[in-house]
């Protein structure tokens, strides 16, 4: 049955239940999790089959498997993971961890060594040409991993290649783990440069799930692999997160817990 | 080796549409033969080992078998933590080949010397090592190769390893408590301390070893608890490689072999030349390990 929820709603849901779940945990990549909330609700709401183990389904890769929790929280919201399940994250004997394991159902690979998602993510597009087969691969890319040569081969390799099948949405939030991208690593124009690589190119905000959405769908009918270049907010949606850097690894107290939440809608 | 091996695999790829090549811009005069028979299922991927063998996870995990292709060094150094983190974390049939070890490229120097690869893959566990000498027996261990449900490493030597005429002799054995073991293309440097044994009044087994994995292999452990003395001979350093793989194996024994790893020694850096010469000049002095061998067996009889 479709969620009668707006893509919005089903983006803050997750949000707060990002924010409860790593609170609950004492954990924190918090700031990168935040960061994709739209981007994974736009995908999930796209991805056919979404959740399952579907021979049809769309591939799903979170390359940046640091942010597993948002993955996790969208699959709760979705129903394909139980609340209780999600009530293991981070204890002993847990298949949720902090970065998704291929045990899963819901992952199609292990990731968590930045710049091998999109690798796996263009064999598995490769191998739907190979085939003629229908589905989709979508891959969630942190910006911190184009400093990663892997991730560039696979970017020229999906493009020589006229992956079509294959989408990226790229989560250009600008900062990494020790600081701003254009301070740690000067990687140049991604959509310049994944259009030099032969990508089609496709811009759109970040945060604003329905129109990621239909870029999703405007992608589609591409004769070339997509990328979505997403301009993002770290830790967004918590004012004393947003671009800051220590979000990417703190846990939060008690008190920046409430805080967090009394930010949310609905709340 | 390397026509034989592309033949072998363009026959299975005749019988199994699943079989996909991919090669990181190496096997010049080599993979054409596949990529003229088989043009949708032949993928030059560029010089980028790394995203050679994640499309290859990725292309095993949507059901296809690839074989990936380059030099040993680049595909199974370069790519390791993608071979770690890919095929071996998913256990998938992804198929690594890696051309010319030890010092099969001779003038290419260190860059280009598979010396330490066994060592990195063998503690990966599920994936097996496949490394053959020669074309005798190709075609049934390849079907074993491609039939395994998980990773393998094919070690390839660009040529077949012929015996070199003066170390061809008749073995001739009486209840011997010496084995010497030649692992994948190490033929001949076998062959070479075989020599220093006999020349030595020793009696020995010798007998070649073509697969390694992460785990015990019975077979070989029952093999070696027959002897009182085991050598390994390999090109590849002494540390980390086939004979570290014996030493280790042995300890499962009451009463274990004592191990002689014959190898390489010292890092190959400097002057270079021949695979004999290089093998001369970094190897273990055969001489040497044959006298350890008679110092071993004269302590053992007391």
């Amino acid at each position: 049955m479709q969620d009668p929820r707006s893509p919005k709603q089903i983006a803050d849901s997750t949000r707060k239940r990002i924010l409860e779940t790593a609170f609950r945990a004492n954990k924190g990549h918090l700031g990168s999790a935040l960061s994709i909330c739209e981007l994974i609700t736009a995908t999930a709401l796209s991805a056919r089959k979404f959740g399952t183990d579907h021979p049809a389904r769309d591939r799903v890769v979170l390359s940046k498997g640091h942010a597993s929790l948002a993955l996790y929280c969208i699959l709760v919201e979705l129903g394909h993971i139980a609340e209780s399940d999600l009530a293991s994250y981070c204890k002993d004997g847990s298949l949720l961890q902090t970065h998704p394991d291929r045990e899963l159902k819901s992952v199609e690979f292990s990731t968590g060594s930045l710049g091998q998602g999109i690798g796996f993510a263009t064999g598995l597009a490769l191998a739907s040409k190979i085939r003629t087969e229908k589905y989709r691969t979508f891959v969630i890319l942190s910006d911190s991993e184009l400093n990663e040569g892997s991730t560039w081969e696979s970017i020229a390799m999906a493009g020589t290649q006229c992956l079509a099948s294959l989408t990226v949405l790229l989560d250009l939030n600008g900062q990494q783990a020790l600081g701003y991208t254009n301070d740690v690593l000067r990687v140049g124009n991604p959509s310049k440069m994944f259009f030099e690589l032969g990508w089609n190119v496709v811009k759109a905000p970040g945060h604003d799930a329905g129109q990621l959405t239909s870029a999703i769908q405007q992608t589609e009918s591409s004769t070339k692999p997509s990328v979505i270049i997403a301009q993002t907010t770290a830790g967004r949606g918590v004012s004393f997160m947003e671009r800051r850097i220590e979000w990417h690894y703190l846990p939060m107290t008690s008190e920046q817990f409430q805080t967090a939440m009394s930010e949310q809608s609905g709340q | 080796m390397r026509n034989q091996l592309i033949e072998n695999i363009s026959t299975i790829a005749r019988q199994d549409d699943r079989v996909v090549f991919l090669t990181a811009d190496l096997g010049f005069g080599v993979t054409e033969a596949f990529r003229d028979e088989f043009p949708k299922r032949f993928f030059n991927v560029g010089v980028a080992e790394q995203a050679m063998i994640a499309a290859a996870t990725g292309l095993a995990r949507a059901g296809l078998i690839p074989y990936c292709y380059s030099i040993a060094t680049f595909s199974a150094l370069r790519a390791f933590e993608f071979i770690r983190n890919g095929p071996v974390l998913h256990q998938l049939p992804v198929k690594i080949i890696g051309v010319g070890p030890g010092f099969d490229y001779e003038n290419d120097g260190l860059t280009h010397f598979a010396v330490d690869d066994i060592a990195v893959l063998r503690s990966q566990p599920g994936l097996q090592i496949w490394a053959p000498s020669d074309e005798v027996g190709f075609k049934s261990s390849f079907l074993r190769v491609h039939e395994y449900a998980g990773p393998v490493y094919l070690r390839i030597p660009r040529r077949p390893i012929t015996k070199s005429v003066a170390a061809q002799r008749p073995i001739e054995v009486q209840s011997p408590r010496v084995l010497v073991i030649a692992f994948g293309d190490s033929l001949n440097e076998a062959l070479e301390v075989s020599g220093h044994l006999t020349s030595s009044g020793i009696d020995f087994d010798f007998v070649e070893q073509h697969w390694m994995g992460s785990l015990a292999d019975f077979d070989l452990l029952q093999l070696i608890a027959r002897y009182a003395i085991c050598v390994s001979v390999e090109t590849h350093y002494v540390s980390g490689g086939f004979g570290s793989y014996l030493l280790e194996l042995s300890q499962g024994l009451e009463q274990p072999p004592r191990i002689f790893r014959h190898g390489i020694e010292s890092l190959p850096v400097g002057p270079l030349g021949t695979r004999k010469w290089l093998s001369n000049v970094h190897m273990t002095d055969p001489t040497q390990t044959a006298q350890r061998v008679v110092k071993a067996l004269q302590i053992k009889n007391g």
